[in-house]
């Protein structure tokens, strides 16, 4: 028995490193603790900075055990933010780290936050031309929806979540739904921000929708919200922003697979979605966010009382108004019902 | 109630529930079954191991980290490096003690110990220049030339991003 034990030990004691008389405390540590420790020295943030200053180019700079680590660790050089500006005065110098920043990540998975000028286009596609494969994650952003149309989506064919962001308002949507078109099959997650989609019916061909699990979007019309559910089955999460009040009458729409929902109004005037509550049947429903909307009491209850499953969270962020009376009555139909208030947008 | 010895020779009378949160303890007692036998632990001091009792004592009943979890946590996600109060208050030793648990937690397989011990050595390399770090850790600065040169170009290059 003593002898099974002493031979686990043995075993276990094979990773460990021998102190070396008169050497930093540090160096004691295997390889795989060193690891564990650089993972903790990235900043905590979705996308590193190229910075002599952070990990992991600082990591880098420390010494020659370090820096060989360092740079065979893929872990450490997934996630990059990528500026490409027109006034880049060395634009093949700016490549070439980058493209070294993005070969040390090994063929794991990439996150990447790009920032471009629709003009800058060509130069995008050439840095990321040897890792179309890899991009799993993409944050793009510019100055208008132009850099969307120029963007190789059919060439990322491993793309699971895409966020799109500009300044200006989308305003040719066709040219906007011929980006969407061009997305892959394995993209789940797909949020716009700050782009409202009018109207939607342009976007509503493409195939894309079907197999997506979260989607972030402003929309105009309250009806476009259900086509939406109709069009994405799978849907989990649904963050939806609202443009104006309802114009016409909402058909009955019913979705097995939703279970977080959130309702913000993005103009100035706090659409009361009354009339998509009444609409809406939702009974995997968990969470249901809102924020600066006109509340519907009525409509809200009779929503509740219609959930087959309860929901397990409602809560309330900025700009709503909601009186402790009608919480308890929602209370009173869930009582499992947790009320939250929150002061801020997701 | 478990029996382990230290490398110094030294015995400790330990709580099943509390030994337990050591994976590689929780295996040898599943693999031996119930026994009288002390458990060597002959890269483990008294001093370190009385430092790992505490922490394992504090952390009694809480849920190990599953399987899953540590797949989840690869590498290339974000990670947080906040530590809870108790824990930085446990973790607030010298350099020589915080790698020796580092290097405990790893031979005795507490996952959670060792993310303590990490985040706290990352926490203190964060925000540092190269030569601080080298400093601080005793890090002998063994570039040659040319791979100083080259550590030069892209950083040039990096702080102008």
């Amino acid at each position: 028995m003593t002898y099974k034990i002493m031979d686990i030990i043995n075993t276990r004691r094979l990773g460990l490193i021998e102190k070396e008389d008169g050497a930093s405390t540090v160096w004691r540590l295997p390889v795989e603790m060193l690891h564990q420790i650089f993972i903790h020295c990235l900043p905590n943030t979705d996308h590193l900075k190229v910075s002599p200053n952070m990990a992991p180019i600082l990591l880098t700079r420390i010494c020659r055990r370090w820096r060989e680590i360092a740079m065979d660790m893929p872990g450490l050089w997934c996630r990059l933010f990528v500026k490409v500006r027109s006034d880049h005065e060395d634009w093949e110098q700016a490549a070439l780290w980058y493209g070294l920043w993005l070969q040390r990540s090994q063929g794991l998975p990439l996150s990447l936050s790009i920032y471009s000028l629709p003009s800058e286009a060509a130069k995008l596609q050439n840095l990321l031309q040897p890792y179309t494969t890899q991009i799993s994650s993409l944050l793009l952003l510019s100055e208008n929806a132009a850099i969307a149309a120029e963007f190789p989506f059919e060439d990322l064919p491993g793309l699971q979540d895409l966020t799109l962001s500009w300044r200006d308002n989308y305003r040719n949507v066709t040219n906007f739904a011929r980006s969407i078109s061009r997305l892959p099959c394995a993209l789940r997650n797909l949020k716009l921000k700050r782009i409202t989609v009018n109207p939607f019916e342009s976007l509503s061909t493409c195939s894309v929708w079907t197999n997506l699990t979260s989607v972030e979007i402003m929309i105009y019309q309250a009806h476009e919200s259900l086509d939406l559910l109709n069009l994405c089955p799978n849907l989990s999460s649904l963050n939806i922003g609202l443009g104006v009040e309802v114009v016409q009458p909402l058909k009955a729409c019913m979705h097995t697979n939703l279970q977080y929902l959130s309702i913000w109004s993005s103009t100035w005037v706090r659409y009361p979605p009354g009339d998509l509550f009444n609409a809406l049947t939702l009974p995997s429903l968990r969470i249901l966010e809102a924020y600066y909307v006109g509340w519907p009491h009525e409509d809200f209850k009779a929503f509740l009382a219609r959930s087959t499953h309860p929901s397990e969270s409602l809560i309330f962020g900025a700009g709503m108004t909601v009186t402790d009376e009608e919480q308890a009555e929602y209370r009173a139909l869930i009582p499992s019902l947790e009320v939250k208030w929150r002061n801020y947008l997701v | 109630m478990v029996l382990l010895v230290t490398s110094d020779n030294v015995q400790f009378q330990v709580d099943k529930e509390v030994v337990e949160r050591s994976v590689l303890i929780k295996n040898m007692l599943e693999d031996v079954g119930e026994s009288d036998q002390s458990i060597p632990l002959a890269n483990v001091s008294s001093s370190v191991l009385k430092k790992v009792i505490e922490y394992c004592e504090h952390h009694r009943g809480e849920p190990l980290p599953s399987a899953d979890a540590d797949q989840n946590q690869d590498e290339t996600r974000k990670r947080t490096t906040d530590i809870s109060e108790w824990d930085q208050k446990f973790i607030t030793v010298d350099q020589e003690m915080l790698f020796e648990i580092i290097l405990a937690a790893n031979y005795l397989d507490i996952k959670s110990l060792l993310d303590v011990g990490c985040k706290t050595v990352a926490n203190m390399i964060k925000g540092k220049t190269p030569e601080e770090i080298r400093r601080l850790f005793n890090i002998v600065n063994d570039f040659t030339p040319e791979e100083e040169a080259q550590i030069k170009k892209e950083n040039e290059w990096a702080e102008d991003r």
